[in-house]
């Protein structure tokens, strides 16, 4: 291909035919349209495209420079595994919710001006819902509800903004912000971004919403919605301080509730936040150094974490659950699952010959290397919690700890095999070939990840972890409990609002039904009652055809004139929105 | 005698390879520390990096601790029935 090819075109049309075509045509339709990203992302020139002018906005779609590049290289590639691991999918809804939500990310991967990327952010985070809902059981309806009040907002505060900045700056430019001359509209922005990077404490949808989503929507969620916040960070807020401190607070957070959550889906969940972590401090640290390796760390956590969710979505797929509790033993019944589960467990845990590994010691070395002592401590008691909860506890409660089960076990589809598969060779092809990453990272690369001491120091971590495990694994087992996060405070702020906005909203409600039942109906009467009178008196017999009219406008005027509040507010809006379609046509 | 019966019914019974597995394996945790001696780092980034065995240390230590201040606030405040919610919701304001 030559050019500029936006892939996000790809991902809509696919979204568009897989609607409109039969489900047997239209699921072999995303990977292609993945493979087509891969070959426009691979060969796309750097440089300035699609500018475009919109309802007097200047639409800037195209900027692809060596930070862009390198999301939209790995987002291509998730893609096309993502949709492999799919092919089996029958629910054509989720094909084409997948399709919106990567167009979506591409979106603002590529977005040169905040209106475009906002476009896009809504984009994802509405088609995202729907990687949720449509697993269509009812923790899932309500997880799906919880995730979308949130991401509308983040959204919100993105929107107010990138609004009282371009009041202010008369300018909608995606730009880098210096900390010293960041003004108070940045700051709502920075939040709007930090809720889809699941910045603590802002983070509780993800835990909440991930583990419900469909078995395939995980894969594809786990990959985009925060990495495409980290791009973001990355483009506008590195050098922030406080995303140097946060981040680091998240790598803990993320594995201390790792270490005690039951659910499979759940635990992974949690290593996001704390793997993002990881890439929000480098970008916070905003060396040269610190932010190849939350570039880096991005690319390789996007593979491994894909992954590990292929991983715990099909033990879930095969045997109906993800709880460690109800597992166990399956190494024997699964062992092809076991095998790709270790591979993204061993990279995530940063283990030597695995992409994690050329990934995460450079932020911790960027970070340490730029004196912030003990934020790089931080992330090596981490690095310690993701291999004890991740790496060790998770496969070894699932695959072997307990007897097996001996539950029945759903037959797994090739293509999820393939996937895995897949994703296994390019963790470990990175792993050991650490240039085929370096050279698309943003910065001239100056870390060399294989000298002795850092293997050393590596295994020395990680196999004592390992011995740690081995110490303290009965109290490790897992247990079948709810713990409490974040979000039990956002649920009570939830029923708090519903409580203050029923009580006023409800009572105007009622008074405007008892008013319109009073005084509304009884004018009405009265009305009646007099043109019956002047149409005996007067009219009758001469126009009845007349009557018959006014009787049927009045039929269709009942219809209007419901009562009800709600009814007349959306009239309102439609006709509100009818005026201005036809001002902006008139004066435009 | 009745808690000896759960345990072993909750954990496999440790056949050969295992022992050996978990002979080799710390054979290798042996065999790491004593690289440690060997094996320095020029520039440490942290102080005690000088000290062989400082790692070990590390990994061991916090793996143990983690797993104790996370499980002792699971079993205190934060771990809570898994109808935690729904039954709060069944509860709440819309009854």
């Amino acid at each position: 291909m030559n050019g500029f090819w936006h892939p996000s075109l790809f991902f809509f049309t696919c979204g568009l035919l897989v609607w409109l075509l039969p489900g047997r045509i239209g699921r072999w339709l995303p990977p292609i349209a993945a493979a087509l990203a891969i070959a426009s992302v691979f060969t796309m020139p750097a440089g300035e495209f699609a500018k475009l002018q919109y309802l007097n906005l200047n639409l800037f779609m195209g900027r692809v420079d060596s930070l862009s590049l390198v999301f939209a290289n790995v987002f291509a590639v998730q893609a096309l595994i993502g949709f492999i691991y799919a092919l089996h999918v029958e629910d054509r809804w989720q094909l084409m919710a997948a399709c919106m939500y990567i167009t979506g990310a591409f979106g603002c991967v590529f977005a040169g001006d905040y209106a475009t990327l906002f476009i896009f952010w809504e984009m994802m985070s509405v088609a995202s819902t729907f990687l949720i809902w449509l697993r269509r059981m009812p923790a899932s309806t309500n997880a799906g509800i919880r995730y979308f009040l949130f991401h509308i907002l983040g959204g919100l505060f993105l929107l107010a903004g990138l609004l009282l900045r371009y009041k202010a700056t008369q300018s909608f430019a995606f730009l880098p912000v210096t900390p010293a001359e960041a003004h108070f509209y940045d700051y709502l922005i920075l939040i709007g971004f930090c809720v889809n990077a699941a910045v603590i404490p802002l983070h509780a949808w993800l835990p909440d919403a991930y583990p419900e989503a469909t078995v395939a929507g995980a894969v594809f969620m786990s990959a985009f919605t925060t990495k495409t916040a980290v791009y973001v960070l990355a483009r506008a807020f590195a050098g922030f301080e406080i995303l140097a401190i946060m981040g680091t607070l998240m790598t803990l957070f993320g594995v201390f509730y790792a270490t005690i959550e039951n659910n499979a889906r759940r635990i992974l969940s949690y290593h996001i936040v704390s793997q993002v972590g990881y890439m929000v401090a480098g970008i916070g640290v905003g060396t040269s150094m610190t932010i190849n390796g939350a570039c880096a760390h991005a690319y390789a956590h996007i593979l491994y974490k894909g992954l590990l969710f292929m991983g715990a979505g099909t033990l879930l797929y095969a045997a109906g659950t993800a709880k460690l509790s109800e597992l166990g033993g399956l190494y024997k019944r699964l062992p092809l699952v076991f095998f790709g589960y270790m591979v993204g467990a061993v990279s995530i845990s940063g283990f030597p010959l695995f992409n994690g590994f050329i990934s995460k010691t450079m932020t911790i070395a960027g970070t340490a290397e730029a004196h912030h002592t003990w934020l790089a401590v931080g992330m090596e008691i981490a690095a310690v919690g993701t291999f004890l909860s991740v790496g060790i506890k998770l496969p070894y409660f699932a695959f072997f700890g307990t007897p097996d089960k001996q539950q029945p076990l759903n037959r797994i589809p090739v293509n999820m095999y393939v996937a895995m598969g897949i994703a296994s060779f390019l963790c470990f092809l990175i792993g050991i070939q650490p240039h085929l990453l370096y050279k698309l990272l943003p910065f001239e690369v100056d870390y060399t990840p294989y000298t002795a001491w850092h293997v050393l120091q590596s295994m020395l971590l990680l196999c004592f972890t390992g011995l740690g495990f081995y110490i303290m694994r009965n109290k490790l087992k897992p247990e079948a409990k709810l713990n409490l996060d974040f979000d039990y405070v956002y649920r009570a702020v939830g029923k708090l609002v519903v409580i203050i906005a029923k009580w006023p909203i409800a009572a105007f409600d009622n008074f405007w039904s008892e008013f319109y039942a009073k005084a509304g109906l009884a004018g009405m009467l009265l009305s009646a009652r007099i043109s019956a009178w002047f149409d005996k008196a007067a009219i009758d017999g001469v126009v009845d055809g007349l009557a018959i009219t006014v009787r049927n406008i009045g039929r269709s005027a009942t219809v209007v004139q419901s009562g009800k509040l709600q009814d007349y507010i959306s009239a309102a809006m439609l006709i509100g929105a009818v005026v201005f379609a036809a001002v902006w046509f008139v004066t435009s | 005698m009745s808690s000896e019966t759960n345990n072993t019914a909750n954990e496999i019974p440790e056949s050969k390879t295992a022992k050996m597995l978990k002979y080799f394996f710390f054979a290798v945790l042996i065999a790491l520390v004593g690289l440690n001696v060997f094996i320095l780092p020029h520039h440490p980034h942290f102080g005690p990096e000088k000290y062989p065995g400082f790692w070990a240390l590390f990994g061991c230590g916090i793996a143990i601790a983690l797993a104790k201040v996370a499980k002792g606030a699971a079993h205190t405040f934060l771990g809570k029935d898994e109808d935690f919610y729904t039954k709060k919701e069944n509860t709440g304001i819309t009854s």
